[in-house]
């Protein structure tokens, strides 16, 4: 049996610090090693502890939890899994604090009584995940730039692009979406599993380095070309054609695969909606959810791409699907944007001649 | 997985009891620091970080009203303030309040109050500060009649669309009659009359209606008339009134809209990432903050009836150690040539050396500083001196000296109460302060420290001093005392007399101070603790109380003396010297027995009778202990010294020892009782004794009940 993971919480509340150990207590493969009640504490006992995974919270006293995680990254480079509630300031710095090469967030614990297990779950799986994730590379913060120009008549995308990912996601998206370019012809859809709150930020934060325009789906958004929509947490995202647009629909039914937002919803609506039209991308995340709907996309003749083992961080979603055989790709996370334009380039150009292009994709997927 | 079990959650919620009065206690702390500096941009951080720790606390414990207020005042406080930075600290006590008012019905398990004036206020807060806050400005506070800002994308598009081709645009909006008991199908009558008309581009509220909604709104592309729509629209019973006009040279207007908007958010991410970024100056660490912390770190929370309970293993290994060495004792008489003994001598030497060093640890570890209990009090002045209508700081000093814990609860009433008096009694009006030259706003002291082998806790004012005249004038009129009997009280006498229960000198009973529960209490409580309270007053000047109390109630290093044939101790460290000396060395003056000892005169207490041996044997030399009494000395005359020894005291209920100048016992290792003597309780009664008739002959203070002696060995267990 592999050794327990060894962690060590930072937090400035009493009451985290003496739950989040309990918590994780719940597995026997994972250790507390020690607790901090803030972030110069926290810095020395990494040295005295060695622990192979942090949990930190963000607001504390003195040093604060960013310039404490920019020390255990620049100097230890240990995975930090940031704990934090939602406030304004709050999903900010959280996003921050992800973009400064956090592994990954949870929401602080609430209403333990009754969500104890959902909660243990979520976090245990993360902080496993972290220790066995390989180094992150902390995402270059790009110079601000000017706002984008608003688009008075937006163009019809030439294909839908949905994501669908979880752990690791974030970093994951910081460093796909910017690849972007800001005439990319397709629409992207997001649903990345986050806490309601933190999903606008995120986009915000997203818009703010790619060239491509990034928002928080509302209903009724309009899919355009060179824009992606962020599921808001705690709803779905599904497409609706109207007229001559496809239009972000939200809901609020039931969790599926225990997940709100589901990238099953997601993928089929697009399957449904868009046909050959659509594409599906399943990336780095914990459980199976996106992988049965990946078959819808790739049954309505869409392309589906999973990423590869090497490039997860937690290689649970894209496995799903590949297992299932319904990945027509698995691709490297250096691939996927690539990948994406030429897929979508290629479309473009023969949007006119559509016959031509749909005996090409026909023959590769097999289409029953 | 296993759930989360009942009792887990209840022992966390006991922590988020515990934690959250510390939170709530820097609040009110950091509330009182803003007071002083308002707009002290880290103060009103420390406060923001102080509520979200209570907000992640609270929820996590289930507690979801007080986590979501929190939660709100986090966010207003989160936001830039420039008007008004004083009412923050009003915020943050208002809000430690109401987040207290929370916690007690949380731990009786009943429904939190509302707290309704602190909810006003955050919403205050947060508008106040919209105007400032880029995030706050939400695309849906659009105007209501610019009701293109409530139209999806989509819905733009299409009237954008419908405009671009020359379509003639309607808004329309139908207020809906108040008695139409069915928006939901009023909504669909409406549609239904713009089916023939053209094409609807846009309506709200969207399908899903909620009852309530009275009003609806239409975008509507056709080619009829504005009269002929305000015509069709109108359906008795169920629209009340029709507004309709035509949405045209929108075109601009709407991309303008769009576009101000899209801008805003722009601007308003990049502003607000400039705002959450931390100063370039700030990014250090707080120096401040650390020693506190480094203090704190490392805590252990343990219920302080575990630490009792070792303790008092403890105090019977020590009882233990003793039996032992009575054992050596024994042994070495009887055996005084076996090599055993040495080892034996050895092993116990090294185990009481143990021993020792274990007592020291556990008694450590029930040491708390004051700083526990006097962080409490800057608020209460406050709030105090608000409600009086005074001006009074207070400083506090000696916030290090360690007390005993359970000392330190049992303080905590009435040193609460006399704080009160403080500023409720004695300091003055402002005006008056003013007109006596003195500074407007009192200070009222707090201060601990250490003496000798007790803890000393002053509340002191620099108010108006106790008036002696009234105090009598009001006991006269209490029929405490008569005209005559107060003549001839001295100023310690008067000042004794506030300590009488029911006895209160002020002019009018109000919330703060003068129900009628006073100084008598405090007294009690002090008695109770072994511990004495004193009064030093300068009339025009302030007061000051003094409490004075045993630095422990465990364990002490004891000089074992007899008196009357009883076996007593004192602690050692409060023994100056031990001088010897004849009894016709002795001479009375004022009542009181001296000794001269070095040229100083040396007040006496004789704690037996006169030896009776004494006219025989003229030449015998008596024992005097010498012992500390605050500033001055003390002689106590004993009948025969007998040694040390490390005392367990064991603490003795009121039916078991009715005077105070005991205050405990403990067994030797031999099963022998000793008394132990209440010294601040004798150093009070020797200061009473000077107005005793000087006449009499010198009486031993310590004559005890006869039975007393088998009473004490049944209480604390001796004798088994």
């Amino acid at each position: 049996m592999t050794p327990p993971v060894r962690v060590l919480v930072v937090d400035d509340s009493a009451l985290m610090r003496k739950l989040i150990p309990q918590i994780l207590r719940t597995s026997d493969s994972i250790e507390v090693v020690g607790t901090a009640m803030n972030g110069e504490f926290g810095l020395k006992k990494i040295e005295e502890l060695k622990p192979q995974v942090i949990t930190l919270d963000l607001e504390m006293p003195g040093m604060s939890g960013l310039d404490t995680l920019r020390e255990i990254r620049s100097r230890h480079g240990i995975p930090v899994i940031v704990v934090s509630s939602y406030s304004t300031e709050g999903a900010t710095q959280t996003l921050r604090a992800l973009s400064l090469g956090a592994f990954d967030f949870v929401a602080k614990p609430s209403d333990v009584t009754e969500r104890m297990p959902k909660i243990a779950e979520e976090l245990i799986a993360k902080i496993k995940a972290a220790a066995q994730s390989r180094d992150i590379r902390p995402v270059p913060q790009p110079p601000s730039r000017s706002p984008k120009p608003f688009s008075e008549t937006s163009i019809r995308p030439a294909r839908i692009v949905a994501l669908g990912v979880s752990t690791g996601g974030p970093q994951a998206l910081q460093y796909l979406l910017p690849q972007f370019p800001a005439d990319f012809p397709a629409a992207i859809l997001i649903v990345q599993h986050m806490p309601e709150g933190f999903t606008e930020k995120f986009a915000q934060r997203m818009d703010e380095i790619c060239a491509i325009r990034v928002k928080e789906a509302r209903s009724g958004d309009v899919l355009q070309a060179a824009r992606a929509l962020v599921c808001p947490g705690n709803r779905h995202l599904k497409i609706k054609r109207l007229f001559r647009d496809e239009v972000a629909v939200l809901s609020d039914d039931p969790h599926v695969n225990g997940h709100r937002p589901s990238v099953d919803v997601l993928f089929h609506s697009v399957a449904q909606e868009c046909g050959i039209r659509g594409i599906a991308v399943l990336m780095t995340g914990m459980g199976d959810d996106g992988a049965r709907a990946m078959g819808d996309v790739k049954a309505a003749g869409g392309l589906t791409i999973a990423q590869s083992e090497e490039s997860c961080v937690v290689y649970g979603m894209p496995k799903a699907a590949i297992e299932r055989g319904h990945a027509s790709r698995v691709l490297d996370l250096d691939a996927i944007a690539p990948a994406l334009l030429a897929e979508c380039a290629l479309d473009y150009r023969h949007e006119t001649a559509p016959d031509q292009r749909l005996s090409g994709l026909a023959a590769g997927n097999g289409k029953h | 997985m296993t759930p989360f079990s009942d009792e887990r959650g209840a022992e966390l919620r006991q922590l988020f009891f515990e934690t959250s009065q510390e939170l709530l206690q820097a609040l009110n702390n950091d509330a009182l620091n803003l007071e002083k500096h308002p707009g002290d941009l880290e103060t009103v951080r420390s406060i923001r970080r102080t509520v979200h720790t209570l907000k992640g606390d609270a929820a996590a414990c289930g507690f979801h009203e007080l986590s979501e207020l929190a939660h709100e005042l986090e966010d207003a406080l989160a936001l830039e303030h420039t008007s008004s930075p004083g009412s923050l600290a009003e915020i943050a006590f208002t809000a430690a309040d109401a987040f207290e008012a929370m916690l007690v019905s949380y731990r009786d398990s009943l429904a939190p109050p509302s707290a309704e004036p602190l909810r006003k206020m955050v919403r205050a807060l947060a508008q106040d500060a919209k105007p400032h806050a880029p995030t706050a400005q939400k695309k849906e506070t659009g105007t209501p009649a610019g009701a293109h800002a409530a139209w999806t994308e989509q819905e733009r598009q299409l009237i954008q669309n419908a405009l671009s081709q020359g379509k003639r645009v309607y808004q329309i909006a139908i207020q809906l009659d108040p008695l139409c008991a069915m928006p939901i199908a009023a909504r669909q009558l409406v549609l239904n009359a713009f089916s023939g008309m053209g094409q609807v581009l846009a309506a709200l509220p969207e399908s899903s209606l909620p009852q309530s909604a009275k009003q609806l709104l239409f975008v509507l592309t056709t080619v009829q008339s504005l009269e002929q729509i305000a015509a069709r629209c109108h359906i008795p019973t169920v629209t009340a009134s029709v507004a309709v006009e035509e949405v045209w040279g929108n075109r601009k207007i709407e991309g303008a809209t769009g576009r101000l908007e899209e801008n805003n958010s722009a601007e308003s991410s990049s502003a607000h990432t400039g705002a959450a970024a931390p100063p370039p100056g700030e990014s250090a660490t707080d120096p401040k903050s650390l020693p506190g912390a480094a203090a704190a770190e490392n805590t252990l929370r343990v219920d302080a009836k575990r630490i009792d309970s070792v303790l008092n293993l403890v105090g019977e290994l020590i009882i233990g150690k003793s039996m032992l060495q009575q054992i050596l004792i024994e042994f070495t008489r009887r055996y005084p040539k076996d090599t055993l003994r040495g080892r034996l001598a050895d092993s116990l030497a090294f185990q009481s050396r143990i021993l020792n060093d274990l007592q020291h640890s556990v008694m450590k570890v029930r040491m708390v500083p004051v700083e526990q209990l006097f962080r409490r009090f800057p608020r209460m002045v406050r709030d105090i001196s608000r409600q009086c209508g005074k001006q009074a700081e207070l400083a506090v000093s000696g916030q290090d000296t360690d007390l005993d814990k359970s000392l330190l609860d049992a303080i905590a009433e009435p040193l609460t109460h006399m704080v009160r008096n403080a500023v409720a009694h004695g300091i003055e009006p402002a005006e008056e302060r003013v007109r006596l030259k003195k500074a407007a706003c009192g200070t009222i002291r707090l201060e601990a420290y250490h003496e000798g082998n007790q803890v000393v806790v002053e509340v002191g004012d620099d108010g108006r001093g106790i008036d002696l005249q009234r105090v009598k004038a009001k006991a006269i009129e209490q029929q405490l005392l008569t005209v005559e009997e107060s003549a001839a009280l001295s100023e310690a006498e008067t000042l004794d007399l506030l300590f009488r229960p029911g006895f209160t000198t002020a002019p009018q009973v109000n919330e703060i101070s003068g129900r009628g529960v006073g100084l008598d209490v405090v007294r009690s409580v002090l008695q109770r603790l072994k511990g004495t309270v004193e009064i030093v007053n300068r009339a025009g000047c302030g007061t000051t109380f003094r409490l004075k109390l045993p630095l422990t109630l465990a364990i002490i290093k004891a000089l074992l003396f007899r008196v009357e044939g009883r076996l007593y101790a004192i602690p050692l460290n409060a023994v100056d010297e031990i001088a010897r000396a004849l009894e016709s060395d002795l001479h009375r003056v004022d009542g009181h027995e001296v000794l001269q000892l070095r040229g100083q005169a040396l007040q006496l207490v004789r704690l037996g009778r006169v030896r009776a041996d004494i006219a025989k044997h003229p030449r015998t030399r008596i024992f005097i202990l010498v012992i500390a009494a605050g500033d001055r000395k003390l002689g106590l005359i004993v009948d025969a010294l007998e040694g040390e020894e490390e005392l367990v005291i064991k603490a003795m209920d009121d039916q078991t020892v009715d005077t105070d100048l005991v205050s405990g016992a403990s067994i030797l290792g031999d099963g022998r009782v000793v008394l132990i003597l209440n010294l601040a309780a004798v150093v009070e009664r020797s200061n009473h004794a000077s107005a005793k008739a000087s006449g009499e002959a010198p009486s031993g203070l310590l004559l005890l009940p006869a039975d007393l002696a088998p009473r004490i060995a049944d209480a604390v267990g001796g004798g088994q």
